[in-house]
């Protein structure tokens, strides 16, 4: 059985380079040679740590090993799609296998796989150290077949509880929501990798190489280092904890796969809650909902909704903007509050404008069947961004200014971050008529999609500059107020003018946005 | 093929004047490719007004196709659809106001809530706000989803799906309502349910028309039936002119050819030797 499984797995390693005939193969053979490249490469260089610089060597080895431990686990995370399926549970759950010849022939059959090799050459670099013993090499190798049965084995039991988990919806969202935290974490790292490099190194060692001895991936990295001091009784001990480790992710792995196998892997059921109160209406606000509510309105409610956590993609996109408007607002602080303010800006509303029908998947197709008025639909869509960003930003602003005392710049700002959203809303609404992308299904020509962002991007930096030579122009003779009320006022004409032209161009064919935003226009 | 709009009118349940003199849908000479062969291939079709209209064939017959050219969908290359004494091109959006539409897998707003679902259908057809409430809390009452009103669509099972699709369909009560294979996934009380629905919608002026492999659900409901394939027209009548004495599932394998399994052939299904 375990071969059956060996050879399923190459076969759809084979299939998953795409293509067929020479370039299939040209495809598989390529793969492997660059995971062997780059394992030698990184085995080299651990191997060179090893013989020259022995003391610095260890922690490094510790680090490495243990961020391609990580490397392993996260994948099945925030790629589901690239682990090879026949490790999801729901696959295999149709033939006569039980979890532990599951489990053996899907950790043999992924051994045979390039990401594996890689694996393993990178933790047998020191195998080749020049004052190794033939013992010692032998035990590196050992050690080195451990880690990579470890790393097989943690990403694998990932995969078999998210393989359960990605059945639900919440669990999907809940997916979503991880590899955007985890997004988030990795862009905070590369901020901050100066200063944690600078950190790092008034860090004891001794003290972040015993914590990370002790870690799975790290105990197989110090069993490594105590062989090759001759420390072979710490080297068992490390070695065992790493033994026990795979088979506690082994065992973790078949529990996935038993656990589908009971169900037990949906969302828990909710209890029937009663409709609501009869008086009010579910989507529309309140305020709204007193006044008149009306096509736009829904549309805007309908938005409003999928940012603010009803649509994991779409709240992950609106946090995610903030967060990096935040940082480049940050860095443009320098030149004073009004620079901040059309920097948040334009990050905060450019990066999600120009993909108003991302999130709606069917849902376009919804309204293609209703006949539903396009242009207020569209319009409405482009407004709840800025009802979020423009609160954001004035929070941002005040900061700023009560930390630099800026105060007196805070209304100028708000005012300039306002002519940004105006104009950014109305390019972004065009492009969202021009090339859309269905971010659920993921459909769509990402291509054409890039360069109408860029192309928004370019024309919203360019008007902002225009702006900018105006102002410099004019500021003396007109005077600051009037410039830059004249500023907004343009820049919403120019919003409201280029939102209409996109509702006039979606009401004139909706047929070709939908046939790109679905699978099959049919 | 614009009706003379003069023509007689009475009012239906709702008050509204209805035409009585002009079928409920019409289509000439509809024609669609996708770049092969004609998957709708000069359809001509006259649907009575109040009548249930089953749409059958095999599959890859083209009757979703020809279901989304007459609903505005989809634009033919050819002809030309009317709803309610409205053409579908080039007025789409105004024959949309006439139908409603539930696809074999309803699109809906999945991450709205039932109750937020039906208020968003309504607002985009500009209904009023009390009337979308009262519609609203009725459909989802009937159609069995009252406690499921606060639930995302995307938990919903796809039997629930499909009635939160009709109830958005029926919202602004249209005087069509086209269905695609309406009751596959519905349990029998469902089914049951939404059968008196339709029945009272018929009688109320409404015209059904819906597509279905389930012969017996067309023979039970269907006034006439129309049987599609290779895009074209194959038969068209009343059930029991289609039927001919036989059961209108035989009459439909004896119209498009049944497919008879050899002497011998799978034998080895009837051992267990594996």
């Amino acid at each position: 059985m375990a071969l059956v499984l060996v050879r399923l797995k190459l076969a759809l390693q084979r299939r998953a380079l795409g293509g067929s005939g020479i370039a299939q193969r040209l495809g598989f053979a390529v793969g492997w040679l660059i995971a062997l490249v780059l394992g030698f490469s990184v085995g080299a260089v651990v191997a060179v740590f090893s013989t020259l610089l022995p003391a610095s060597g260890d922690l490094a080895l510790l680090i490495l090993l243990s961020l391609v431990f990580v490397g392993w686990v996260v994948t099945p995370i925030l790629m589901p799609g690239s682990a090879d399926q026949m490790a999801d549970p729901e696959r295999l759950a149709q033939y006569p296998l039980t979890p532990s010849q599951q489990v053996t022939g899907l950790l043999l059959a992924g051994l045979l796989a390039p990401t594996a090799l890689f694996a393993f050459l990178t933790a047998a670099g020191g195998a080749f150290a020049s004052s190794a013993t033939v013992g010692i090499r032998l035990t590196v190798v050992g050690c080195a077949v451990v880690f990579t049965v470890l790393c097989l084995a943690a990403s694998r039991a990932t995969q078999a509880l998210l393989g359960g988990i990605v059945d639900s919806r919440r669990g999907r969202d809940l997916v979503v929501l991880v590899t955007g935290v985890i997004s988030l974490g990795i862009y905070l790292l590369t901020q901050n990798v100066h200063n944690m490099t600078e950190s790092l190194a008034g860090v004891q060692n001794e003290s972040a190489e015993s914590a990370l001895s002790w870690t799975p991936p790290g105990a197989v990295g110090q069993a490594m280092i105590s062989a090759q001091n001759g420390q072979w009784g710490d080297a068992a001990v490390r070695l065992a904890v790493a033994v026990v480790s795979v088979g506690l992710l082994l065992l973790l792995w078949a529990w996935g796969i038993r656990r589908f196998a009971n169900g037990g892997h949906g969302a828990p059921r909710r209890s029937v809650t009663q409709l609501r109160s009869a008086v009010s209406l579910s989507l529309t606000p309140f305020p709204v909902n007193a006044a008149r509510p009306s096509a736009l309105t829904a549309a805007m409610s309908q938005q409003l909704r999928y940012y603010l956590f009803r649509s994991p993609r779409a709240f992950q996109s609106m946090a995610l903007s903030l967060v990096l408007a935040g940082f480049v607002g940050h860095d443009m602080s320098i030149y004073g509050l009004v620079a901040e303010s059309a920097a948040f800006t334009f990050v905060a509303i450019a990066l999600h404008a120009p993909n108003l029908f991302a999130y709606d998947d069917k849902g376009f197709t919804y309204l293609l069947v209703t006949g539903a008025p396009w242009r207020p639909i569209l319009a409405g869509k482009a407004l709840a961004g800025p009802i979020i960003v423009i609160p954001v930003m004035l929070a941002v602003l005040f900061v700023e200014a009560a930390l630099t005392d800026q105060w007196s710049q805070v209304l100028l700002a708000f005012v300039v971050g306002l002519s940004v959203v105006a104009v950014a809303v109305g390019l972004g609404a065009l492009v969202s008529t021009w090339e859309p992308q269905n971010r659920i299904e993921r459909t769509g020509g990402r291509r054409r999609a890039l360069i109408g962002v860029t192309i928004e991007f370019v024309l919203l930096f360019a008007l902002m500059i225009a702006a900018l030579l105006a102002w410099v122009l004019l500021g003396g003779r007109v005077g600051a107020t009037l410039l830059t009320l004249c500023c907004l006022f343009i820049a919403v004409l120019l919003g409201w003018v280029l939102v209409r032209a996109a509702g006039s161009r979606l009401a004139r064919d909706p047929f070709k946005i939908e046939a790109l935003l679905r699978r099959d226009p049919r | 093929m614009t009706p003379d709009r003069s023509a007689a009118a009475a009012p239906d349940v709702a008050g509204r004047a209805v035409r009585t003199d002009i079928d409920a849908v019409e289509a000439t000479g509809l024609v669609k490719t996708f770049g092969g062969p004609r998957v709708v291939d000069g359809v001509d079709l006259a649907i009575p007004r109040e009548s249930f209209y089953g749409i059958a064939g095999p599959n890859g017959a083209g009757k979703t196709t020809m279901i989304r050219l007459l609903t505005g969908l989809l634009r033919p290359d050819t002809g030309n659809a009317v709803i309610d004494g409205v053409q579908v091109w080039p007025n789409p959006d105004e024959a949309k106001q006439h139908l409603g539409y539930v696809p074999d897998n309803p699109v809906l707003f999945d991450r709205l809530t039932g109750a937020e679902m039906l208020e968003f259908a309504g607002l985009l057809r500009g209904m009023e706000p009390a009337v979308i409430r009262h519609r609203s809390q009725e459909l989802l009452r009937i159609l069995d989803l009252e406690g499921a009103s606060d639930r995302v669509i995307a938990d919903y099972s796809l039997g629930m799906t499909k009635r939160m699709g009709l109830a958005a369909a029926l919202l602004h009560s249209p005087r069509v309502l086209v269905m695609d294979e309406p009751f596959g996934s519905l349990d029998p009380v469902n089914t049951q349910v939404m059968e008196e629905m339709l029945q009272r919608y018929r009688h109320g002026g409404g015209t059904v028309v819906f597509s279905s492999h389930v012969m017996d659900v067309v023979e039970r409901l269907c006034d006439r039936v129309v049987v599609i394939e290779q895009g074209r027209v194959r038969a068209e009548g009343t059930v029991a002119d289609l039927a001919q004495g036989r059961s209108l599932q035989q009459a439909f394998v004896d119209l498009v050819g049944g497919r008879d399994l050899q002497e011998g052939e799978l034998g080895w299904l009837s051992s267990s030797s594996g």
